[in-house]
């Protein structure tokens, strides 16, 4: 079949909140980024040199958030993961042992050991714990474009009260992607897709040039857009926006309807963790004795009752590739469908979390590879493309002003502002317009760094996770104690900076504690004219 | 065999080791709160701020819901008072955790010692505000109000300023909510999308005066439908700048160019699973 020419835009969102307690050997939160290396990060990189060795020309777009950055870059935390891995292998060993006469169950711990010994010696010796550089790897030969996002994700609409905080957002996440890649983001995932009118302007200053929204910011853009999501627009500033396509995003977020929820994919929900003794998995175990994930999962989806059967990796590797097939077969339909009122080929612009490939969507990583290489061998009707080519193809677009929108529940701000985290809100703005003032005073020595680390906690404290997971009420106390520590760090700090009262020994305490984003500078970031190429647009 | 435990209890469906998955769980927030179960308005009410609601009956549930709706009040007096919760954050936040294994930092401030008031869009037909009034604010208030102070009312006063400059006179509708304490919080139910939205918080004397001690920021709450086609316009951006468009680069419109943008419009999406399955359903029908 040839149809009517497309594009693809596959985007991945990878971010996870900067999370790191040097004061506990262990912390159970650091497991989100261990998990999602294992689960995530990894299979990802060797599904991308899998298809580089092999010729499969591709494109993707990634996001990896300034947090997650400062994480991959953390020798505290890269040696924490080693130790966790090597954990996983012990457990795996141990398995392999205990069930070394089961035919079911036998050969699936063998599999684990297996791919944990992969995950480690990929992680040690192929990347030298530095995944950064192994994602730059690919942006620097031309398959991938990694874009930015607020410096900690914080949800900008509810920020712009005192647009200093969202430019010292934007300005901390440019910095750091020049810092890690070498050169300027052209692209930013707005956190959350968390988009209001004016936002477009803060991203032109700062020389982006494009970000990825909600179907229905576009859809609902005054005048309606004549393509709908299926070209971008350009806002006011001159700044393009891409927007979601909606179809292509059910199949593969919906955990019922979508791919994730068939039958012969991997069950996130049965780990031995639960399912084992105590004596076997003890040293798995939280400070507190909780039962946790290992990562050891032997049973598939099989069915909506807690009947499971045992997980076949060869069963659902051929499911992973019908799947592939399917949306391929849908997107091309959807095109050939789309091509008769455009003037240029359609757009479909499919973007999703990362961590759903891998983690929770355990095949996820392998449908990718199937697509790719699908997209690649067996057809020439669809092409993949990056945002920035897209642009470079097509700089004449239709202008609009889009509609304030994310991608939450109902699609506006609720997720994050209501019942249960609408009380940071206050103490947010205060500290934001508090940092304007300390940052006012161009401090040098000392006080410079204490201004930094100012901003440092502000960041911190803003991260849209936190009001996320106070409202969905897992690990709740965690996500109060961030934002309260974080602001009453940054307060402490001021307190003390307009008394004129710095306790060094103090700074250092924190400054070793949160040190995500460690070189930038407050005068820079609050006072910094906008670039050169952007002044006279 | 695996040993297996299966008490469900050990199996969260989000376990606390889990990488939090970002998307938005499901609320529901009807316009109408009428003709909800209990259950739906009891859920509201958490998400409005409601304090003390658990125990209310589905009645009382709907009274308290209906008071946060703004009220007209074409200079006349009000209603009289129902009965509500105060939603005010007398003291900070909610719950204070104890996990141990953070150290505790001394609790955020109660007051900053401003007089201030705050409004944020949620959605296209609510708006969250927040205030914190000084002793001095409430003093000189007071002092303004005279002999009529006693007797009055604390309120929010809403001013819909869309396309006008504003006066202070000139709105073309307020209303007022009553409201309590110095630092405090309100959820405002709105009666359709795309407003713009100018607060004061003051007091209203029974003489029908109100002086008000601060003024919100202008706040817009977005559109919920799309618009009607308008004009186009095209734009040609090179390396970030706005260059001219070549002469043919505007696309001319075509027989069916309404398809692509028609075809997700027609979608009620926001990408949720729940949608998702009301879609599937609708879609099997």
């Amino acid at each position: 079949m040839t149809g009517q020419p497309g594009y693809l835009c596959l985007i991945l969102h990878a971010h996870l909140p900067f999370v790191r307690h040097p004061e506990h050997p262990e912390f159970l939160e650091e497991n989100w980024l261990y998990e999602a290396i294992t689960d995530t990060y990894l299979p990802l990189l060797d599904v991308l040199s899998g298809l580089e060795s092999d010729g499969a020309r591709f494109r993707l777009t990634m996001t990896l958030t300034p947090s997650l950055l400062a994480m991959f870059g953390d020798s505290l935390l890269r040696a924490r993961y080693v130790r966790y891995i090597e954990k996983r292998i012990d457990l795996a060993r141990a398995e392999e042992y205990r069930l070394r006469d089961d035919a079911a169950f036998g050969p699936l711990a063998a599999f684990y050991r297996e791919r944990f010994e992969r995950a480690r010696d990929a992680f040690v010796h192929r990347h030298r714990q530095d995944l950064t550089a192994a994602f730059a790897g690919f942006q620097d030969r031309g398959s991938l474009e990694i874009i930015t996002c607020a410096a900690t994700h914080g949800f900008l609409p509810l920020l712009a009260l005192v647009p200093s905080a969202v430019r010292s957002q934007i300005r901390v996440a440019v910095e750091e992607y020049r810092r890690a890649f070498g050169r300027r983001p052209r692209g930013i995932w707005l956190p959350e897709c968390g988009y209001a009118p004016g936002l477009d302007r803060v991203l032109r200053d700062e020389d982006l040039r494009f970000f990825v929204m909600e179907s229905h910011g576009m859809l609902r853009a005054r005048p309606r857009p004549r393509f709908g999501v299926h070209a971008p627009v350009y806002c006011p500033s001159g700044v393009a926006a891409f927007g979601r396509d909606a179809e292509s995003s059910k199949q593969v977020w919906s955990a019922v309807e979508g791919y994730p929820g068939n039958p012969d994919y991997r069950e996130y929900y049965r780990d031995v963790g639960f399912d084992l003794d105590l004596d076997a998995i003890h040293l798995f175990l939280a400070g507190d004795g909780t039962r946790l994930n290992t990562g050891i999962k032997y049973y598939r989806i099989t069915g909506r009752t807690d009947h499971k059967e045992v997980y076949v990796p060869s069963r659902a590797r051929e499911r992973a590739a019908e799947h592939a097939g399917n949306f391929l077969f849908n997107r091309r339909h959807q095109i050939d469908y789309l091509a008769a009122g455009m003037d240029r080929p359609p757009l479909i612009v499919a973007p999703y979390d990362a961590e759903l490939f891998g983690h929770w969507w355990f095949e996820g990583p392998q449908w990718l590879d199937f697509l790719f290489r699908k997209l690649h061998f067996d057809q020439s009707q669809i092409e993949t493309i990056t945002p920035s080519e897209y642009l470079e193809r097509h700089p004449t677009n239709q202008v609009v002003e889009p509609s304030a929108s994310s991608w939450g529940h109902n699609g506006y701000n609720e997720v994050w502002l209501n019942g249960a985290n609408d009380w940071i809100y206050r103490h947010l703005h205060h500290a934001s317009r508090r940092m304007e003032a300390l940052a006012a005073r161009a401090p040098t020595g000392v006080r410079k760094r204490a201004a930094a680390q100012a901003l440092r906690e502000l960041l911190l404290a803003q991260a849209s996770d936190w009001a996320f997971i106070m409202k969905t009420g897992t690990m709740v106390p965690y996500a109060i104690k961030r934002t309260t520590d974080h602001l009453a760090r940054f307060h402490r700090l001021y307190d003390q900076f307009v008394a004129d009262r710095l306790d060094e020994g103090a700074l250092r305490e924190i400054e070793e504690r949160d040190t995500c984003f460690p070189g930038f500078d407050v005068d820079r970031i609050f006072h910094a004219p906008e670039p050169t190429s952007q002044e006279t647009v | 065999m695996v040993k297996r435990r299966t008490t469900p209890a050990r199996r969260p469906r989000a376990s606390a080791a889990t990488t939090p998955r970002r998307r938005a769980a499901s609320v529901q927030r009807p316009d109408a709160v009428r003709g909800l179960t209990r259950i739906k308005l009891l859920d509201l009410a958490k998400r409005a701020g409601l304090r003390g609601y658990s125990h209310l009956s589905k009645a009382a549930l709907i009274q308290a819901l209906g008071a946060l709706t703004p009220r007209e009040t074409p200079g006349a007096a009000p209603a009289p008072e129902t009965p509500r919760p105060s939603t005010a954050l007398e003291a900070p936040p909610p719950t204070a955790p104890t996990d141990v294994r953070l150290n505790n930092e001394p609790a955020l401030p109660a007051r900053y010692g401003v007089t201030e008031l705050v409004a944020l869009p949620v959605d296209p037909v609510m708006v969250y505000l927040y205030w914190e009034l000084t002793p001095d604010a409430i003093h000189t208030a007071r002092r303004s109000l005279g002999a009529a102070w006693n007797g009055a009312v604390q309120a929010l006063r809403g001013y819909d300023v869309a396309w006008i400059e504003f006066d202070g006179t000139n709105a073309h509708r307020q209303f007022d909510i009553e409201v309590g304490g110095d630092v405090g919080s309100w959820y405002v139910h709105l009666w359709g999308p795309e407003q713009t939205l100018l607060f004061d918080i003051g007091w209203r004397a029974s003489d029908g005066r109100f002086v008000a001690a601060a003024r919100s920021n202008l706040v817009r709450t977005p559109r919920n439908a799309p618009c009607e086609t308008g004009e186009e316009r095209w734009m040609t951006v090179r390396d970030g700048r706005i260059v001219p468009t070549p002469a043919g680069a505007i696309p001319k419109p075509a027989e069916g160019a309404a398809r692509a943008g028609a075809l997700p419009g027609e979608l009620p999406w926001s990408g949720t699973l729940a949608e998702l399955r009301g879609l599937a359903k609708g879609r099997a029908r």
